[in-house]
């Protein structure tokens, strides 16, 4: 937990303007030596509190305008770069349109100042588990696109994460864009904190759910804060799917959801609270989908 | 003269420097800036519990920038604190008592450099047996933390009036509890900040963010034993103190000593880390057992108090009278007794804060008594009704009230919110809880506590306040120039208030104690008046008519059975102080009540206070059964804080009372770790509610005009917000049946309860 803010350490800085000179500075990077930050509202604390070993150049990413983008076509569905803010992507209307579900993700991270600082990028490489972007990607499908000095390369978001503030990621390589695929179908995020803003999430719930004919075609529950990355519950996804929209088979479904999830105790709730919580929440969140 | 006919009293006024705080001129410390300024930082300890050996600064005072290091072994004066009997502080220690506890300081030429110093500075420090829990700190053969303080009891208050045995054996039903009201925060928008000047002469000025200059000039030049005269204590604008900033603090007596040595300003501002980490609320275990009639009259009450007093005193003896006292205020309890007890521990430490030591066992006694009521089938608001104190009453502890509305208080309450029916209200998860309370009006307990005010009246009309009474963001200014603009005539833009400057102000014990409105506004009327009597007589003579027949009313001053023979109030300043009269407009006042005894040292009896406020707090609030969690859905408060005098003032009591007792309720708790250090220092972990946590407030005024306060006006700033937590909890027993004894009320603990509920139902 918080131990005193001190000074921040000595370091060079740089700020590259192009993506392709960041990617030369890390080109010979390990152990640390460059750290990568764009919104900096997670890295910067971090190295103050020592949480961080201080790196010897910390490379700010925010000159790379190019990568400050949220777009989206049909065949290709949502992208949204780098450098996008949270309050960006919370705001934009095509994600408030199509994604809902992320746009209330965003929305429910931190303050108004983070969401203007920070971004959905450095929300998922941050790598926290109870990210509140993470659990609604995770549902979206959401891939993360890649580029280190072996070139490009695509990952799904569930094979992103390796553990709390771990991911995949190689020391040279950056998240460049987020792509969402367009999907039919209704999502809801649920956050469950003891303040309704500014806080993080206890338990972070996102489902997404195509409801045809009172089917359920096609199902994905995302999970936040119960376990030691950001996942889909998918034991509970599939005791859903092909099944007929009733209170039995949700609950079912709910009571599967906490038994996979692997939460801890901490100061903020305890484990059996948190998995409690996630059975409640899948509830909520398809009652919410389908009541629609 | 009803308030009807009042100008500016009771009429919604804008506080007087709300412009300059809405656009950011206000300067508070951290705004000051002199040339040549350093920056100091303090070197906390790491350990819970250590005497210092040596303190080797020989690595910091090398670096480029770093201007001097001082420790404990250079506060070369005697110890310091809120109380003579138990004056225990140094500012810098040499002897660590808790995580963070000070032992040296540094002056350097930016924050960066200081806080690069701290980390080269060697400490030895010889670790000795720390203890954290007040039972265990309080046992034979514990650690001992000062020396002075056998078992580490720092305070031990006992009442024992009438005869509780007695009165027990009188009673129908006697109920027994415990309760646990948890260790929070003041969580002030301005961290703690001071800026120290030491000019060629030797004189010292502070600029400071506190709740009373004239203590922290007390302190210091006993600390650093310099003369009082040598030292100037002026009170910026401050962001709020809730009763933290009424002790000195370790960074004043560290800036005075790093300017000293320099003879450069020097300037400390806490992070928000530090500051969390000077002061909290007293955590306390309450036992309290109630016994009443069948018709719900209370005959006896008993309380004892465990409360942690963390590292040093503060207001420990007073924090622990207070919470028996207070008890006494809104019942009539004819016996009653109380063993408090505050015990030191290695931990940061506990002092004021806004209820100071009435809002735990006002959360203990109003839950207990909706058990009694639900006990013996009576109505929890009629129970409140039967018992309430009124106006005339005299309490076997010696407390009169001049004035008491509690009675209407409790009426206009619940019929404003409906109730009885909503009462009624099952299976809906909703739920409404009703608590009462009461507060002094500044307590007379120690010292000197009278306040002063001077008026200046200028050439053009223009009036300058000079008040010892420090504003420290509750609005005290606009108050005392709401009085000056009544008694004058003359609108707010015409008065500037000059407050709480050791040097030229006049003495004034600090704000605390809600004393400030009841004693600062009587001396301010004093002086008005003083003023008004001199203008008088100068007008009477103008305008050929008796003093006491003139009027002053907007910024005429006229004969009141002809308003045509007048003379502006600008006109008559000049001509008061011009040719023919050449006389100095000053009024002086000073006041502090008559109808007060200090307690009797040995029974505790006396009347402590000039008059008291009293209030009912109505919450509703909703429950989630699955996932736990509690919202507010409103309050409503009765109130009688005598006449109100600016209901936009009131209004922002009332607000900031909910939003800390919803704190206290239901969200806040400062954790320790097994060394007894801070866990959650940042507004993160600690959380405070947000504006979306709280709910909208009514706010009922059910007040007389007081005989004694100033235009009828009592307190408000604490005795409102000792009702919250208790209404919030009687609500949620209320709307699920569980009732929840330690603080916080979390998600888990309601889950828990409902569960232990369902079982015990379950045939």
């Amino acid at each position: 937990m918080s131990i005193f803010f001190r000074r921040l350490p000595k370091f060079n800085y740089v700020k590259p303007e192009k993506f392709s000179d960041a990617l030369d500075i890390l080109r010979e990077n390990k152990d640390g030596r460059f750290r990568v930050y764009a919104g900096g509202t997670d890295v910067i604390p971090k190295i103050k509190e020592r949480v961080m070993p201080a790196p010897e150049t910390l490379v700010d990413l925010k000159g790379i305008s190019q990568l400050n983008y949220i777009s989206h076509d049909e065949a290709n569905g949502l992208r949204i770069g780098a450098l996008a803010s949270i309050h960006d992507v919370s705001q934009a209307p095509v994600v408030r349109e199509k994604y809902p579900m992320l746009a209330q993700a965003a929305a429910s991270i931190a303050s108004t100042q983070v969401q203007n600082r920070g971004t959905i990028a450095g929300n998922i490489c941050n790598a926290v588990p109870s990210a509140d972007s993470a659990p609604a990607l995770l549902c979206l499908g959401g891939k993360a696109l890649c580029e280190g000095k072996e070139g490009e390369r695509m990952i799904d978001l569930e094979e992103f994460f390796l553990g709390p503030g771990s991911t995949v990621l190689g020391d040279d390589e950056l998240l460049k864009e987020i792509q969402i695929p367009s999907a039919k179908g209704k999502g809801v995020y649920i956050k469950l904190s003891p303040r309704s803003r500014m806080d993080l999430a206890v338990v972070g719930v996102a489902v997404f759910a195509d409801v045809e004919d009172g089917i359920f075609k096609d199902v994905r529950i995302g999970l936040g804060a119960v376990a030691p990355t950001p996942m889909r519950a998918k034991t509970s996804e599939n005791r859903l799917t092909g099944e007929s929209v009733g209170d039995q088979v949700i609950e079912e479904a709910a009571a599967m959801a906490a038994e996979e999830a692997k939460p801890i105790d901490d100061h903020r709730a305890s484990a059996k609270y948190r998995r409690m919580m996630v059975e409640v929440l899948v509830k909520r969140a398809i009652g919410q989908i389908i009541s629609h | 003269m009803n308030s009807e006919s009042y100008a500016y009293i009771g009429r919604k006024q804008p506080q007087i420097d709300g412009l300059a705080k809405a656009t950011g001129e206000a300067k508070f410390t951290t705004d000051l800036v002199l040339p040549r300024m350093l920056i100091g930082k303090l070197l906390g300890s790491p350990y819970p519990h250590a005497r210092v050996r040596n303190v080797d600064a020989s690595r910091a005072l090398a670096l480029k920038g770093v201007k001097a290091v001082v420790t404990g072994k250079d506060v070369p004066g005697k110890k310091y604190g809120v109380f003579v009997s138990r004056m225990d502080e140094t500012g810098l220690t040499v002897k660590a008592r808790f995580v963070g506890d000070p032992v040296a300081a540094v002056a350097a030429v930016d924050e960066e450099t200081a806080m690069e110093a701290l980390g080269l500075i060697s400490v030895d420090y010889e670790i000795l047996p720390a203890v954290f829990d007040p039972e265990e700190a309080m046992k034979e053969g514990a650690p001992v933390i000062h020396d002075e303080y056998e078992r580490n009891i720092v305070a031990d208050t006992h009442y024992d009036f009438g005869d509780v045995e007695a009165g027990f054996r009188e009673c129908d039903h006697i109920r027994e509890d415990n309760f646990f009201s948890q260790t929070v925060s003041h969580a002030t928008l301005e961290p703690r900040g001071v800026l120290a000047d030491c000019d060629v002469a030797g004189k010292l000025t502070l600029w400071t963010s506190t709740q009373a200059p004239f203590q922290v000039r007390r302190d210091i030049i006993r600390a650093l034993d310099i003369p009082a005269s040598k030292l100037r204590v002026i009170k910026a604008h401050v962001g709020g103190g809730f009763g933290g900033k009424a002790d000195t603090y370790p960074m004043q007596v560290a800036a005075t000593l790093l300017a000293m040595k320099t003879g450069r300003p020097l300037k400390i501002i806490a992070t928000r880390e530090e500051e969390i980490n000077v002061r909290r609320r007293a955590p306390m275990s309450i036992f309290t057992k109630t016994g009443v009639k069948k018709d719900g009259a209370i005959m006896a009450q008993y309380l004892k108090i465990l409360a942690d007093s963390g590292a040093y005193s503060s207001t420990s003896i007073l924090m622990m009278y207070n919470s028996g006292l207070t008890c006494m205020i809104p019942y009539r309890i004819p016996n009653f007794k109380y063993d408090g007890y505050q015990i030191y521990t290695n931990k940061m430490v506990t002092g004021a804060m806004r209820g100071h030591g009435a809002n735990q066992p006002r959360f203990a006694v109003e839950s207990q008594l909706d058990m009694i009521a639900e006990d013996i089938g009576m109505d929890p608001a009629d129970l409140r009704l039967r018992n309430a104190s009124q106006k005339g009453d005299t309490t076997v502890s010696g407390l009169h009230f001049v004035s008491c509305e509690l009675s209407r208080s409790i009426e206009e309450s619940t019929r404003n919110v409906g109730w009885k029916e909503k009462r009624r209200q099952k299976g809906t998860n909703r739920g409404i809880g009703i608590a009462c309370g009461g507060f002094v009006c500044g307590a007379r307990i120690s010292g000197h506590t009278a306040s002063g005010t001077n008026i200046h009246v200028h050439e053009d009309g223009g009036v300058t306040v000079i008040t010892g009474s420090a504003d420290i963001g509750q609005g005290s200014n606009s108050v005392m120039a709401q009085f000056v603009a009544e008694e004058l005539g003359i609108p707010l833009s015409d008065i500037s208030v000059i407050a709480a400057d050791t040097e030229t102000t006049p003495i004034d014990n600090g704000t605390f104690s809600s004393r400030v409105t009841f004693y600062g506004g009587n001396a301010t009327l004093l002086a008005a008046r003083e003023v008004k009597q001199m203008m008088a007589g100068i007008a009477a003579t103008l305008l050929k008519s008796n003093a006491e027949d003139i009027v002053f009313r907007d910024k005429l001053v006229f004969v009141r059975d002809d308003p045509s023979r007048s003379i502006p109030f600008g006109k008559l300043a000049k001509a008061t102080e011009g040719m023919g009269h050449g006389r100095l407009i000053i009024g002086q006042g000073q006041w502090a009540p008559t109808n007060t005894q200090f307690p009797d040292k040995k029974t505790k009896w006396g009347n402590v206070s000039g008059s008291y406020s009293f209030a009912t707090q109505i919450a509703e609030v909703e429950v989630d059964t699955e996932t736990g969690q509690v919202k507010v859905i409103s309050i409503t408060i009765g109130d009688d804080c005598g006449q109100v005098i600016n209901p936009l003032s009131v209004q922002g009591q009332a607000d900031g009372s909910v939003a800390m007792g919803i704190g206290h309720a239901l969200l806040e708790q400062l954790l320790f770790g097994s060394n007894g250090q801070l866990m959650n220092p940042s507004l993160l972990d600690f959380k405070i509610p947000t504006a979306m946590e709280c709910p909208p407030t009514t706010l009922l005024e059910v007040g007389t005009p007081d005989p004694i306060g100033p235009y009828g006006a009592k307190e408000i700033g604490e005795g409102l917000l000792i009702t919250t937590v208790p209404a919030i909890c009687n609500a949620i027993y209320n709307a699920v049946g569980v009732r929840i004894t330690e603080l916080p009320i979390t998600p888990e603990k309601i889950l828990k309860a409902l569960d232990e509920k369902k079982r015990r139902e379950k045939p």
